[in-house]
């Protein structure tokens, strides 16, 4: 794993602290073309890993990746699923429209899929039904890790579904040869599970960690002691806390925590996703 | 340890219930709901004991509380019945549809001793719960007026169907809606709260309002102005904002950030004159386990202390809720028609 991994929030008017830099963010990057020149320049600078959340709006991106050959070492980390998309499709497409526009090849096969799983009450197929559909998109890249986005991490974490968690990380490992990875909000808790109840070797999580201990949970002191255990291939996220953290402060902070492999963070000019991205490399 | 049931695992069901399952304190006991096929999932993949009578589950389990999470017109039968039986509560907003039902509750709740809490999610952000103490410790002097607002991208389009469509089953934005933004008007300003006068207008639905003004007196002297809309196609998710003026100054705040202006500088709570700016991120926000934002963990952790005897009444307590009723019912006997 790449110790500098470019993330999407920026795309897409993400900011945890401030609607207004939000705003600002979202207007910066209007069409896919805006998107993809500031990828263009992260590949440039030699940042090769970059995770996103499968948004309907990164689909021509995707198109526009797989065709320069510059991108050719260029690594993916889809995360999903992005559950907007599937709710905005069923509302604007209606159910029959959704599921032919999600489903890889035969619709029928799906069907059956997916309404053994309801019979069933077995929510694993259905869970393999994105999986398949969102990696339909990516067909032929170089994805290298499929990631669970947090809401449902930490939903199954939180009804204590954790064989559902163990399912996912088989499926994408058998099926497209990668390394699963969860996204959480607490580290802590899902540690735990992976490490120790479900006895998944070295996983991959990905969660805040920053200076002021913002959405570490339970607690900064507690996510601090588990990443030293050096256990799991821990990513760290939020590092600026949305911007209430300075970059210097920020990377060194990291530095410190013994157990943090890589970062994950986003910015939407050049001048500040190089200087993050070269304090990164130096202090990890 | 408290024993809880949980009536309802739709869509907040569904967190609520992984959220109370992690709180510490409380005990999930067993759920209920009427779809079957969602409640076989549960049964399949965990271990909550399931139900789809939630009275057949009151009588059958020991519990002491509930968390009824149904839709807001069965809120008034389900949570009189489960009081009638001794159990706290904790219900979704709001607390029901109407200002009479709402007061035989809060009564019935004082008659049987029961502890009862309502889903007002915004008394617990950390930002607002700031705004709140600035506003107690007279920061910005006398408070003289105020605009409050709520957006949110829920109803977008041409809509003559649905029971967002329909009053009687809690549709327009004033019930569905307006509950949250009220109820932040009330916690912020007093429960001692008179409707002044209101306008409620359609967009996109055919029999109900999508956009409402409310305009409130708190205290016979502080005057606010209200304004709900679930038909902004520009907000990614539900949003409030308060702008508070007083003498000493002003204050603007969402839900992550808070901007105070001040006449004069406050040493005590070492803010300058002019502009300060606080985020979020300033206030203490870890939680035992997260799921939706850190407000929905607290809301619970609440709950857990009400019902463990570490707090005596809730600050979303069945009373203050059921202001919020008499608001919304004074709106519909002032505002006329809907426009």
């Amino acid at each position: 794993m790449d110790k500098v991994l470019f993330g999407d929030n920026q795309f897409f008017g993400v900011n945890h602290m401030s609607e207004e830099k939000a705003i600002k963010q979202a207007q910066r990057f209007r069409t896919p073309e805006d998107i993809f020149n500031t990828l263009r320049i992260v590949n440039e600078m030699g940042i090769k890993s970059f995770v996103f959340t499968t948004h309907s709006q990164l689909e021509p991106v995707m198109d526009m990746i797989r065709k320069d050959t510059a991108f050719d070492d260029f690594k993916l980390y889809p995360c999903m699923p992005y559950a907007h998309k599937y709710a905005n499709a069923l509302a604007e497409m209606g159910p029959f429209d959704a599921i032919k526009k999600f489903t890889p090849g035969n619709a029928l096969v799906s069907g059956v899929k997916g309404l053994g799983s309801l019979i069933s009450a077995n929510p694993v197929p259905v869970m393999q039904l994105l999986v398949d559909s969102e990696m339909k998109l990516l067909k032929d890249m170089n994805v290298k890790g499929i990631f669970l986005l947090n809401i449902i991490t930490d939903l199954l974490l939180g009804l204590g579904m954790y064989d559902i968690l163990k399912e996912y990380s088989d499926y994408v490992e058998s099926k497209y040869g990668v390394k699963a990875g969860f996204f959480t909000m607490n580290y802590t808790l899902l540690h735990e599970v992976l490490v120790h109840k479900l006895g998944i070797e070295n996983p991959i999580i990905v969660s805040n960690i920053n200076k002021i201990g913002f959405r570490m949970n339970p607690s900064q002191q507690k996510v601090e002691e588990v990443l030293k255990r050096k256990d799991s291939t821990n990513i760290a996220m939020s590092i600026l806390a949305s911007g209430a953290v300075p970059p210097k402060e920020a990377v060194e902070y990291i530095g410190k925590q013994k157990g943090v492999q890589s970062v994950l963070f986003g910015a939407s000019t050049p001048q500040h996703i190089e200087e993050t991205s070269n304090m990164i490399r130096e202090i990890l | 340890m408290k024993r809880i049931g949980i009536i309802g695992i739709g869509k907040m069901g569904m967190s609520h219930l992984a959220i109370a399952n992690q709180t510490p304190g409380l005990k999930v006991a067993a759920v209920c709901d009427t779809s079957k096929a969602f409640l076989r999932v549960i049964r399949k993949n965990t271990d909550f004991n399931c139900f789809t009578d939630y009275k057949k589950m009151l009588d059958e389990v020991e519990i002491d509380g509930v968390m009824v999470l149904v839709p807001n017109s069965l809120h008034f039968d389900i949570v009189s019945h489960c009081i009638e039986k001794g159990l706290h509560v904790f219900v979704e907003k709001p607390l029901t549809l109407s200002f009479k039902e709402s007061k035989q509750l809060v009564a019935l709740s004082k008659e049987k001793s029961i502890k009862g809490q309502v889903g007002y999610v915004n008394r617990f952000n950390a930002v607002f719960q700031r705004v709140r103490k600035l506003l107690d410790d007279s920061v910005l002097g006398k408070i003289t007026h105020y605009e409050n607002h709520m957006r949110g991208g829920v109803v977008l389009k041409e809509n003559s169907s649905g029971w967002r469509n329909n009053h009687e089953e809690g549709g327009g934005c004033l019930f569905d809606y307006g509950p949250h933004c009220l109820d932040l008007a009330t916690y912020l300003f007093g429960t001692d709260v008179s409707v002044q006068g209101a306008m409620l207008k359609k967009v996109f639905s055919s029999e109900v309002e999508d956009v409402a003004y409310v305009n409130l007196l708190h205290d016979g002297e502080i005057m606010g102005t209200n304004s709900i809309n679930w038909s902004d196609s520009s907000v990614r998710k539900a949003t409030n904002f308060v702008e508070v003026m007083g003498t000493k100054g002003k204050l603007k705040a969402n839900k992550q950030e808070l901007s105070i202006y001040l006449n004069e500088a406050n040493e005590t709570l070492n803010l300058r004159e002019g502009w300060n700016k606080s985020y979020i991120t300033d206030e203490e926000t870890a939680v035992p386990y997260y799921l939706r934002g850190e407000d929905f963990s607290r809301q619970l952790l609440e709950f857990s202390d009400l019902m463990n005897g570490k707090i005596v009444t809730s600050i979303a307590s069945l009373e203050t809720a059921s202001i919020t009723d008499k608001i919304i019912e004074e709106v519909k006997i002032k505002n006329g028609k809907l426009l």
